[in-house]
């Protein structure tokens, strides 16, 4: 059980390829930990330096106040959950689960007892006596965890467990990892691509792209206050709709719509206060934007529909808004075809609007998000 | 140096003892001999001579013949070899699941020692008692069975040591060759199909080109395999009748052995040793690499 | 339906072609064994026969009482097991760490090893004979261990190379972080894993050996004298005994193609990496 520090890590590797870039913040005590981001962003890189997988090239790394930089994998007291779970074929479950063990050099019944207690909690107890090749993948998971938490280790790193299980396993296995984590009260670091993953588990999250560090900070407070446009765009799925509008005193450009502001933004955002013909990019999530004839707003704004996607619970209904349009800069966002990007906003499902339709779209005008053009950064 | 940097001195330090020992070692001695004048049996009196030997192997009508018949028969060879291996293969791939008890009668030749293939060989070509011209005859093949004298005629003797060796290797390529085949995925071809290629016109396009790495392999192992035959010839003719199918690694040890001159016979191993590599990493860049382009 | 009758057109034909492609394969070394059991009187008649008119082991038993035959299979046997064992203590390491930890030292190795296959044993077996004399090993066991080990080491390099590459680096990553040295995590997860691999090694490797003739010639006499050699030598200045030759070649070939037989599970499942998928 121990806290976990980075400071400025660097991670270049012999080709010169730059992974991480001057990495600082801290990992609390205790605390469920998730890096997310895209493909490449790094979060693997880093994972892997505090395993002591891969070297550092320059930088502190510190678990529990010990300077780990050099210090063997062996040596670290980690454990670690593999993507592949990384199984040994030739073993049973119970010689896996018992390896760590082993090699620790704890008396046999120790182990004994550490192993059926693992078992248990992870039913896992009539798999004892099985090899790898003969489980299901959900159980070879669980062994995998097995393996991590039978050995109280200072911190459990977890390298994308969950990407090989299919979707409604995941979603179980996603809770009992949450809870298995509380009720240990491990410092754990979880990697994953997928934000749901993150904002469901994490106590706090770390996004990252290309190697450089976006923002650190518990879910709700990502989702609220955002730090840049590639965070207020990674976080919340459909994506946030990201355009370039002008700010003229408390009236907003957007394209062919203007419309006020409510004082309340400019109160919690007060950079935002004396702005003539200011250019900003204003972000709105698809949840603040609904049809106006079934829930209309203060803020009103027009622009013709091009699909409508029916769920049943509600409507995704995207729309053609005549301002020029923000990549958030995801490697892994994929533009609509023909090069347009429409906004998406979640309508009620009681909405009748279809595809050529020009839809009067009520805006929660005090959610709305603003950033600089040039840095992407927030305006606070 | 880091612990893995230590960890992978250690691992490698006994192979590459051994190997320095036992063949960096004496390459280098070779080499070194070349350029002296030495008798085999007295290898502390020696004359430096520069690049006399060489002049001498390069010069030499019995090198030069034994460097002929070393092309000869390892063209021969290989052609064969890899022909008939290759053919086996596809047999073997068209039968699918069902060839398993060929393959493994297949590979049989494999498990012989070539000791005992060119004995093997020896007794069905040489002269009377030879079963094959027997059976040659028998067929109609041939007018009487002395007809062909396999070992004994000076033409043709070079080819006919060779059938011991396609014999014994025609296995390795067709075992080597069906893994590359069965490697092939079956989408690849599928796709092919559909796009209106004919069984030919797969093969040329589809599964020859995703052979090239097999295909370089083998060349290159039989290949060299093939130029340094001795064992197999030796035991069916000694290099007679009158040096016909005497090859160059024949010449070498006959230079080395029964003539004793170990500043000649060192030269003449260095020269091959050049070529080899020289043809290996030519078969290579023909081969292999045009495939990852 | 049309499926059945397609493949017993084109089906039966290639299966015909297979069959007597093998067959003929095989033949040659029915032959040996046909003529191995004839009557050693009847063994050169003219013409040849290929069944034996009637069965007899004197070639066996020729061959068996000799004092020769025996001793040399032993020495046969001893030199293959000890070249076996050398090679693959010395080229599973390094093979490891070849493949595993790519560095410019490894590829340079590896390169280096592919080249010394090139070289032909008989401009080598001059400097091998000075080097093994100079150590006082010519005509011993351990000589000739020696320099079958050099012609040994560079294709199990090559194989267990190929091998390695099938496991995934996982294991060994799974196994540092449970608390293995890089060593353990060699010896205690990769080994176990990869026994086909290793099986397959052993057994061309011993091959290998078990069927080296040239240096067998050059570096020994009477002592090591190894069964390739004294099968070379029914070739006598009294022409070729080749009844007891064909009998002595069976019982030579017989151990390679029971062992090779015996082990097909091993190379099949060795051939196929083992499937450490999971």
């Amino acid at each position: 059980m121990a806290g976990i520090e980075l400071r400025n890590i660097n991670k270049v590797y012999g080709n010169s390829f730059h992974a991480l870039h001057d990495m600082s913040f801290d990992i609390m005590d205790g605390e469920f930990m998730v890096f997310v981001g895209p493909s490449g962003c790094g979060k693997s890189t880093a994972l892997r330096m505090i395993a002591g997988l891969e070297s550092i090239t320059s930088g502190e790394l510190r678990i529990g106040d010990r300077l780990v930089n050099d210090v063997d994998p062996k040596d670290r007291d980690i454990a670690m959950v593999f993507q592949s779970y990384a199984l040994y074929p030739h073993k049973t479950v119970r010689e896996n689960i018992a390896f760590p063990l082993l090699m620790a050099g704890l008396p046999k019944t120790e182990i004994a007892s550490r192993v059926d207690e693992a078992a248990r909690i992870l039913e896992l107890t009539t798999l004892l006596d099985r090899r790898p090749a003969l489980l299901s993948g959900g159980q070879r998971q669980r062994v995998a965890m097995g393996r991590a938490i039978v050995r109280k280790p200072a911190a459990f790193l977890m390298d994308e467990p969950l990407s090989n299980l299919d979707a409604k396993l995941r979603v179980q296995m996603r809770a009992e990892i949450a809870s298995l984590q509380r009720k240990l009260n491990v410092t754990t670091i979880y990697v994953t691509h997928d934000q749901v993953e993150a904002m469901t588990m994490g106590d706090r999250v770390a996004v990252m792209k290309g190697g450089v560090l976006q923002q650190v900070d518990a879910p709700q407070n990502l989702y609220n206050r955002p730090d840049n446009v590639f965070v207020a765009a990674f976080i919340g799925s459909p994506s946030m709709n990201l355009y370039e509008a002008v700010l003229n005193g408390r009236t907003l450009t957007l394209g062919s719509n203007r419309f006020e502001i409510p004082d309340r933004v400019f109160e919690y955002r007060p950079s935002l206060n004396g702005a003539s013909n200011r250019q900003v990019i204003v972000g709105i999530r698809p949840e603040h934007m609904n049809d106006a004839a079934i829930r209309p707003s203060s803020t009103e704004i027009s622009a013709p529909v091009t699909l409508v996607e029916a769920l049943g619970s509600e409507s995704m209904v995207h729309l053609n808004i005549d301002a020029p349009w923000v990549d958030a800069g995801d490697p892994d966002a994929v533009a609509d075809i023909g090069n347009e990007k429409a906004a998406v906003a979640r309508f009620s499902s009681k909405s009748t609007v279809r595809a050529g339709d020009i839809a009067r779209i009520a805006v929660d005008a005090e959610e709305l998000h603003f950033f600089e053009p040039d840095t992407r950064t927030s305006i606070w | 140096m880091s612990g893995e940097d230590r960890f992978v001195l250690y691992m490698l330090a006994p192979a590459v003892a051994i190997l320095g020992l036992l063949v960096a070692y004496p390459v280098g001695l070779l080499i070194f001999d070349s350029f002296f004048k030495v008798d085999t049996i007295t290898p502390h009196i020696r004359e430096w001579v520069g690049l006399q030997n060489y002049v001498d192997a390069l010069t030499s009508k019995r090198v030069a013949e034994s460097a002929l018949r070393t092309v000869q028969y390892s063209v021969f060879a290989l052609f064969f070899e890899f022909t008939f291996g290759f053919c086996a293969a596809l047999l073997f791939s068209a039968m699918a699941g069902d060839s398993r008890w060929h393959r493994t009668v297949f590979a049989l030749p494999l498990m012989v020692p070539p000791i005992v293939a060119g004995l093997l060989w020896r007794f069905l070509l040489v002269g009377n008692i030879g079963i094959l011209n027997y059976g040659l005859a028998r067929l109609g093949l041939i007018s009487d069975p002395n007809a062909i004298a396999w070992l004994s005629s000076e033409d043709i003797v070079i080819y006919s040591v060779s059938f011991a060796d396609i014999w014994l290797t025609t296995s390795f390529v067709a075992l080597v060759s069906y893994a590359g085949l069965t490697n092939i995925p079956k989408d690849l071809l599928e796709a092919a199909r559909i796009d209106g290629a004919n069984a030919f016109k797969r093969f040329w396009h589809v599964t020859l080109p995703l052979m090239r790495p097999v295909i370089a392999v083998i060349v290159i192992v039989r290949g060299v395999d093939a130029a340094k035959t001795f064992d197999l010839i030796w035991i069916q003719t000694q290099g007679g009748p009158r040096h016909a199918s005497e090859v160059f690694s024949m010449n070498i040890y006959q230079r080395m052995v029964r003539f004793g001159d170990l500043g000649q016979a060192s030269a003449s191993g260095t020269l091959f040793l050049i070529v080899m590599m020289f043809l290996a990493a030519a078969a290579y860049w023909k081969i292999w690499r045009p495939a990852r382009a | 339906m049309r499926k059945a009758s397609r493949l017993n057109v084109s089906g039966v034909l290639i299966n015909t072609a297979a069959l007597a492609l093998v067959l003929s394969y095989a033949l040659p070394y029915i032959y040996l064994l046909m003529t191995s059991v004839k009557p050693a009187a009847d063994v050169q008649q003219i013409p040849p026969s290929f069944f034996p008119a009637v069965l007899s082991f004197e070639n066996f038993r020729e061959v068996l009482q000799s004092s020769t035959l025996p001793r040399a299979f032993v020495s046969s046997l001893t030199v293959a097991v000890l070249t076996t064992a050398l090679s693959l203590l010395v080229a599973v390491p390094a093979a490891y760490v070849a493949t595993r930890y790519r560095r410019r030292i490894t590829t340079l190795f590896l390169l280096f090893a592919l080249v010394t296959r090139m070289v032909p044993s008989v401009a080598l077996g001059v400097p091998l004979f000075q080097l093994l004399k100079s150590l006082g090993l010519l005509d011993t066991i351990p000589g000739l261990v020696l320099a079958h080990t050099s012609a040994a080491v560079p294709l199990a390099l090559l194989l267990m190379s190929a091998f390695f590459e099938g496991v995934p680096k996982e294991l060994e990553e799974a196994a540092r972080i449970d608390g293995c040295t890089r060593f353990q995590a060699f010896r205690k997860i990769v080994l176990p894993v990869m026994t086909g691999g290793i099986a397959v090694t052993a057994l061309f490797t011993f091959i290998t050996s078990w069927n080296e003739f040239l240096y067998a010639l050059l570096l020994t006499s009477e002592a090591t004298k190894t069964a390739p050699i004294v099968i070379a030598e029914y070739n006598s200045v009294y022409g070729l005994a080749w009844g007891a030759m064909t009998a002595a070649a069976v019982l030579y070939s017989l151990p390679v193609i029971i062992v090779t037989l015996a082990l097909q599970k091993q190379i099949v499942g060795g051939l196929t990496f083992g499937a450490v998928k999971g």
